[in-house]
């Protein structure tokens, strides 16, 4: 695979980068940067993800550049509003690293910006895995990879809603809505890239720190990109994930492991 | 490390109790046939006992039954469990289930068979190793959930040596609380008879040869010692693998300091159930059950351990 030719880990020193848009106090609203909803929504506002995305290419992957990135959450806002996700989590979290703390934080939560403008931030989401552990661990096979496209979604109709999924999840994506009884996780705003939109939180990032695509077209347009897997990201080799970025440098990074969130 | 700001070690311990609720009581329950096994082994019944014990093995049936309730209340939506085997061979979760399903279902056959009176001498004694092996096959199969290559600090012997270990010690006071209510009440038939006199010392003596036999208390009391031996050993195993983890990944053991008074409790509550258990099996105390309720506490806190202590590879 393309991503294969990618040099596996180089750190930019470009720390300082940060820094100068926090004090310039970039923070756009979501409401100002999202699109209308689609056509297709079911009752209630949600969108119908049930979409033919057979015409999508296989393999889509996102970028991510932590240097351009400010913690600001319009990603995760924008996407929580339009899959209409309960008050207990989110799809798409972004995590926060202060210069200070030897730990990366995460609030689940507080859809509002981090507001740290020292700190380093991690937007991530599901990674639509070649190697999908949650797919492997799920029981029922709702949780799988499509043939068509490739994205990794959930078949609401088998899930048990027994939470296998999120446990083998070390991207730490997939949650379990309670109410609803099974499942939920991103699914690459299918829908609306099937009518040509970009994914919500794509579209939503007032610094272009987000974008999608082929491995092939995020390698063209982000000739720096390379397979995410700088700490506290696992390593590569456990579940095979499109995921690009650019990382910040962060100098005394250590080695870094977690616990998941509340949230399931 | 992710410090999610809401979330602790107790609240992912918590958040699973009715995974851990399943798998403390389901090894107890099905490790229960080892002990009849063992009596059954060691001594020949009356019919009259024999049916009283066969008729009281419902009870760790119910009780697997009711373990396997509290599996489901760990699911959202559990009208959809029909698709459980779905994902055979890949899916840890799958795999548990087919292998606990399979092992109570030779234990449940073996029950209807006695119960049926179709067991023979001869036929008990050969079904009965199967069924051994079923009720020490049952919890290692529990262990197959924790196969998740992701989960790091699920790759550990230890939770497969101390399900076992449970399974004894927990099966030994289930098992003899069963057999002294079947073969006390045979006692209190008997005595009844005794107010003919003349046939009091006949009841004497039929009385002392109906008892368990001393190999039977013996070899439940070995096997309920190496029980908690295999229990402490795997809690042990299991608590190293976590520490490693720990050290590895550079995250301070107070990560997990909230959970680890749980890890601290079994060790004397187990104990005390120990000492119940082989009283109850030594001295025909009738202890088994308080032991069983005791046991069943101490190995609760053991899984919330487990299910508190948990690591992926990534976030
Ligand atoms: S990121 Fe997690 S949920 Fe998404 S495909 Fe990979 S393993 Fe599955
Ligand atoms: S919660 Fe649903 S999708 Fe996740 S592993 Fe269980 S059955 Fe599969
Ligand atoms: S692609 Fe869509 S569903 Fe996935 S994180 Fe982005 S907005 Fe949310």
């Amino acid at each position: 695979m393309a991503k294969k030719h990618l040099s596996r880990r180089a750190f930019l020193k470009t720390s300082g980068a940060i820094g100068a848009l926090g004090a310039a106090g970039v923070i756009v609203s979501s409401e100002s940067r999202v699109k209308p909803a689609l056509a297709e929504e079911k009752d209630g506002g949600a969108p119908n993800e049930k979409v033919d995305g057979s015409s999508l290419p296989k393999g889509l992957a996102f970028y991510y550049d932590q240097v351009r990135c400010i913690g600001c959450k319009n990603c995760t806002k924008a996407c929580a509003e339009y899959k209409q996700l309960p008050e207990e989590f989110v799809y798409r979290r972004v995590y926060k690293k202060s210069p200070d703390s030897p730990v990366w934080e995460l609030n689940e939560k507080s859809r509002e910006p981090w507001g740290d403008h020292f700190a380093h931030y991690l937007s991530v989401s599901c990674n639509h895995c070649d190697n999908p552990a949650c797919a492997h661990a799920c029981p029922t096979k709702a949780m799988h990879k499509k043939e068509d496209n490739g994205l990794v979604v959930v078949d609401e109709s088998r899930c048990i809603g027994c939470g296998y999924c999120y446990l083998a999840c070390p991207y730490d994506a997939p949650r379990i809505d309670a109410k609803a009884g099974h499942s939920r996780k991103c699914n690459f705003c299918e829908e609306r890239q099937v009518v040509g939109e970009k994914p919500m939180c794509v579209a939503s990032c007032p610094m272009n720190a987000l974008d999608f695509g082929t491995d092939a077209e995020i390698m063209e347009r982000h000739p720096d990109a390379k397979i995410a897997e700088s700490e506290p990201l696992p390593k590569f080799i456990y579940t095979t994930p499109h995921f690009f970025m650019r990382s910040a440098d962060m100098g005394d990074n250590k080695s870094l492991a977690g616990q998941k969130g509340e949230a399931k | 490390m992710f410090l999610n700001m809401e979330s602790t070690a107790m609240h992912h311990a918590l958040s699973e109790i009715p995974l851990a609720l399943f798998t403390t009581l389901f090894p107890m329950a099905i490790g229960a046939f080892i002990a009849i096994a063992i009596a059954f082994w060691f001594n020949r019944f009356t019919d009259e006992q024999t049916k009283k014990i066969d008729k009281l093995t419902i009870i760790p049936l119910i009780l697997i039954v009711v373990s396997f309730l509290f599996a489901m209340l760990h699911l959202k939506s559990p009208l959809n469990a029909i698709w459980i085997f779905a994902n055979l061979g890949s899916s840890p979760l799958s795999n548990e289930i087919l292998g606990a399903a399979i092992c109570t279902v030779i234990v449940g056959v073996y029950w209807l068979l006695a119960l049926l009176g179709k067991l023979s001498y001869g036929l008990r004694r050969i079904f009965l190793v199967l069924v051994v092996l079923a009720a020490i096959a049952g919890p290692i199969v529990l262990g197959f959930a924790y196969r998740v290559p992701t989960i790091i600090t699920w790759a550990s012997v230890g939770p497969y040596v101390y399900l076992v270990g449970n399974a004894l010690l927990g099966g030994v006071a289930c098992g003899i609380a069963i057999l002294h209510i079947a073969l006390g009440s045979y006692e209190k038939v008997v005595v009844t008879k005794a107010d003919h006199a003349d046939i009091a010392t006949e009841v004497d003596r039929e009385t002392k040869t109906h008892g368990l036999n001393p190999s039977a208390k013996i070899a439940l009391a070995v096997v309920a010692a190496l029980g908690f031996a295999l229990a402490i050993g795997g809690a042990f195993i299991h608590q190293a693998d976590v520490n490693s983890t720990l050290t590895a990944f550079v995250i301070g053991s107070e990560h997990f300091a909230d959970v680890q008074l749980f890890f601290w409790l079994f060790f004397p509550i187990g104990l005390i159930a120990l000492i119940l258990t082989l009283i109850a099996v030594l001295k025909d105390k009738k202890l088994g059950l308080v032991a069983f309720i005791i046991y069943f506490i101490a190995v609760l806190s053991l899984r919330l351990v487990f299910y508190g202590t948990y690591i992926t590879v990534g976030m």
